[in-house]
């Protein structure tokens, strides 16, 4: 696999040949006094996340088809080492991979692909290639999470829901309904289904034929009053850890939306991101707040958990109300109706809550005062939807920066970010697009920023740019 | 841990771009020539059409066709190249997809039982458009592929009318199937 990398010299960054991100300028990303930003890897598509060996080389994910799904670019797995040496080390099949962890001579990557997603290893001495765990379900919305190795040497990774709001509905159909017609979301306990089953129109049908869809069953399949659907070790919303070959597989919490940000703070404890609800459709649902949920059955003994925590979903929002609460009926779309009878009691409150549509990604804690704000967890937030998931006019300026979140007082201060709210495109300046992901550099000194690009979004649709991702890093000790 | 001076440019050097726009230029040649056939067919099946309601709804279709086909210079330069000129080979070939569909409707709607001759055109109508909505939505692709937000702003809006275009011929096409098969009614 041969890659074009050629140095640039730093007034090529004022004329790039991409006109979606012509200029990429550190001046225009803002950080707090001392601290240096750089321009590290120009041309990336749609990087999804990184991890960083404890020599400082960079892994480096190319998503392949990501948000939306086309149009899909090599999923390439790149290699940046420390003296600057940028190469690939391989390429995942359709689909992608999302996050990478380096562990033990291996490098962890977990992807996503047909109705599953999985974790595949790389042997960083012979290149070899096996898979690890697989068969978590997918072919949906939501992504893969981690993998992130906990203290105990444990692999810990998530899955995200199938469905966007609980069921398998029309919206957006091109991520699931045209090419995954039976994916669907499968519980991680065995749950009673109240048969509020959702009415829609099914895009796929020659005549816009009327469906009822219910939870856990696949586009156009009801589900009954008081049904049971049977709890399963693979299921999607989940988080899960195991041995670094995969044995051991032991469930820790599901229900958690969007699993995709994961790191273990020197508390010792597993923190996760998870995404809201999206106000649209045929279950809409309104103000639900992005978060960080603390996977306190992580704080077990491997094996020892009999019964996953359950963080909400599909029925409760990140604030712990439910998704019928007056707080949350949408000002578009049909409102939300219980889907669980008797669900199982609520792992909440989360740690961090933020706005709606902030999309928090992934995240890394820092454990260096040479960087400042130890103990802080630096969390990205790619960007809103909107106005495709909310109709609200103040959720365009959600995310687009990275915070800083103080995971004992649940507050937050904005540590990378534009002069305005808004990705650099909309602003007209040379700044963030859309944060997916942070790490810190083993001398703790450093935090580099992967930087997912242009993804314009619009009442007709979402197009996302190629060669448009970034690689930025933040020094500290050094002003701009 | 600093000794990353540089830059890289991944993929983004003039010499890469410059080899997949040379490509990018022939797949527009195809796109000009789907979208080219397809308007001839237009242009060759309106006059022939007897029903009134038809024949105005493909009059229009015809009007769209042309602009849409002068939209494929407006994708050159949206990728910055010149568009290519108007040529023999161009007319040409366009002309000749069309008879050639034409002629591949006709011995498949005659082997159907439909001599309806407009009938069959407007199968190939079905056919042609859908050729040029993949070539539209496809130039859609490489330019979202190259990072170039213009040619999207040309091709969503062709693409769009296009499918709808294209759900007109089809809903015909089932709507006078019976007559043209059945009763051997011409349009």
């Amino acid at each position: 696999m041969t890659l074009s990398v050629v140095p640039a010299a730093r007034d090529a960054l004022d004329a790039l040949a991409v006109p979606a991100r012509p200029r990429v300028d550190p001046h225009d990303v803002v950080v707090p006094d001392g601290y240096r930003v750089e321009v590290v890897v120009v041309g990336l598509s749609f990087p999804t996340g990184m991890g960083i060996a404890p020599d400082g080389t960079v892994f480096l994910l190319e998503g392949g088809s990501t948000w939306p799904t086309r149009p899909y670019l090599p999923a390439r797995v790149l290699r940046l080492t420390p003296d600057g040496h940028l190469d690939a080390i391989g390429e995942e099949p359709l689909g992608g991979p999302r996050g990478v962890a380096v562990h033990d001579g291996g490098l962890f990557v977990s992807d996503k692909g047909g109705y599953t997603s999985r974790i595949v290893r790389y042997d960083l001495a012979s290149g070899e290639r096996s898979v690890v765990v697989d068969g978590l379900p997918d072919g949906g919305w939501h992504e893969p999470g981690g993998p992130v190795f906990g203290p105990d040497g444990l692999m810990y990774f998530g899955q995200g829901s199938v469905s966007q709001n609980g069921v398998v509905l029309p919206q957006g159909f091109t991520v699931d309904l045209a090419k995954h017609p039976h994916a669907h979301d499968v519980p991680g306990q065995d749950v009673t289904l109240t048969g509020n089953n959702v009415q829609s129109y099914d895009p796929t049908s020659p005549y816009p034929y009327y469906v009822e869809t219910g939870a856990f069953k696949p586009f156009g399949v009801p589900a009954t009053p008081g049904e049971v659907v049977r709890g399963e070790l693979k299921c999607s919303s989940g988080v899960w850890r195991c041995r670094p070959d995969g044995t051991g597989l032991e469930l820790l919490a599901w229900g958690v939306r969007n699993p995709y940000g994961m790191a273990f703070g020197d508390d010792g404890g597993l923190y996760v991101s998870d995404n809201d609800y999206e106000e649209t459709g045929d279950r809409a649902i309104a103000n639900d707040p992005d978060r960080i949920w603390r996977i306190r059955t992580a704080d077990l003994p491997h094996g020892s958990v009999s019964t996953p925590d359950w963080f909400g979903f599909p029925d409760i929002c990140g604030d712990g109300l439910p998704v019928w609460h007056e707080s949350h009926l949408p000002r578009r779309g049909t409102p939300a109706k219980p889907l669980l009878q008797d669900p199982p009691p609520w792992a909440g409150p989360a740690i961090y809550l933020d706005k709606p549509h902030s999309c928090m990604t992934k995240m890394d804690f820092c454990r260096s005062d040479a960087f400042g704000h130890r103990g802080r967890l630096f969390a990205c937030e790619w960007g809103t939807l909107a106005p495709i998931n909310s109709p609200r006019p103040e959720d365009p300026e959600h995310g687009f920066k990275v915070v800083a979140v103080d995971v004992g007082t649940g507050t937050a201060i904005d540590f990378a970010h534009n002069d305005r709210p808004g990705p650099a495109s909309a602003l007209g300046t040379a700044g963030l697009e859309r944060p997916v992901d942070c790490a810190f550099s083993p001398d703790g000194r450093s935090l580099y920023l992967l930087d997912f690009g242009v993804a314009r979004v619009e009442e007709a649709g979402m197009f996302a740019f190629a060669h448009t991702g970034v690689l930025w890093r933040i020094t500290a000790g050094e002003s701009v | 841990m600093t000794p990353i001076n540089q830059p890289l440019l991944l993929d983004i050097d003039e010499q890469t771009r410059s080899g997949q726009l040379d490509r990018v230029d022939r797949w527009l040649a195809t796109t000009r020539l789907l979208q080219a056939g397809y308007r001839q067919l237009l242009d060759d099946t309106v006059g022939d059409i007897a029903e009134p309601h038809l024949r105005s709804y493909l009059g229009e279709l015809r009007d769209v066709a042309r602009e849409h086909e002068g939209r494929v210079d407006d994708l050159h330069r949206a990728f910055a190249r010149e568009p290519t000129q108007p040529g023999t080979v161009r007319t040409v070939g366009a002309s000749l997809l069309g008879k050639a569909r034409q002629a591949l409707g006709h011995v498949e709607g005659a082997a159907a039982g439909a001599t309806s001759g407009s009938w069959r055109k407007l199968r190939e109508l079905l056919l042609s458009n859908l050729d040029a909505i993949a070539g539209y939505a496809v130039t859609e692709q490489l330019g979202l592929a190259l990072g170039v937000p213009a040619v999207v702003d040309v091709t969503f809006p062709v693409v769009r009318r296009k499918t709808q275009d294209q759900l007109l011929l089809q809903e015909y096409l089932l709507e006078m199937a019976s007559n043209a098969i059945l009763l051997d009614k011409d349009l």
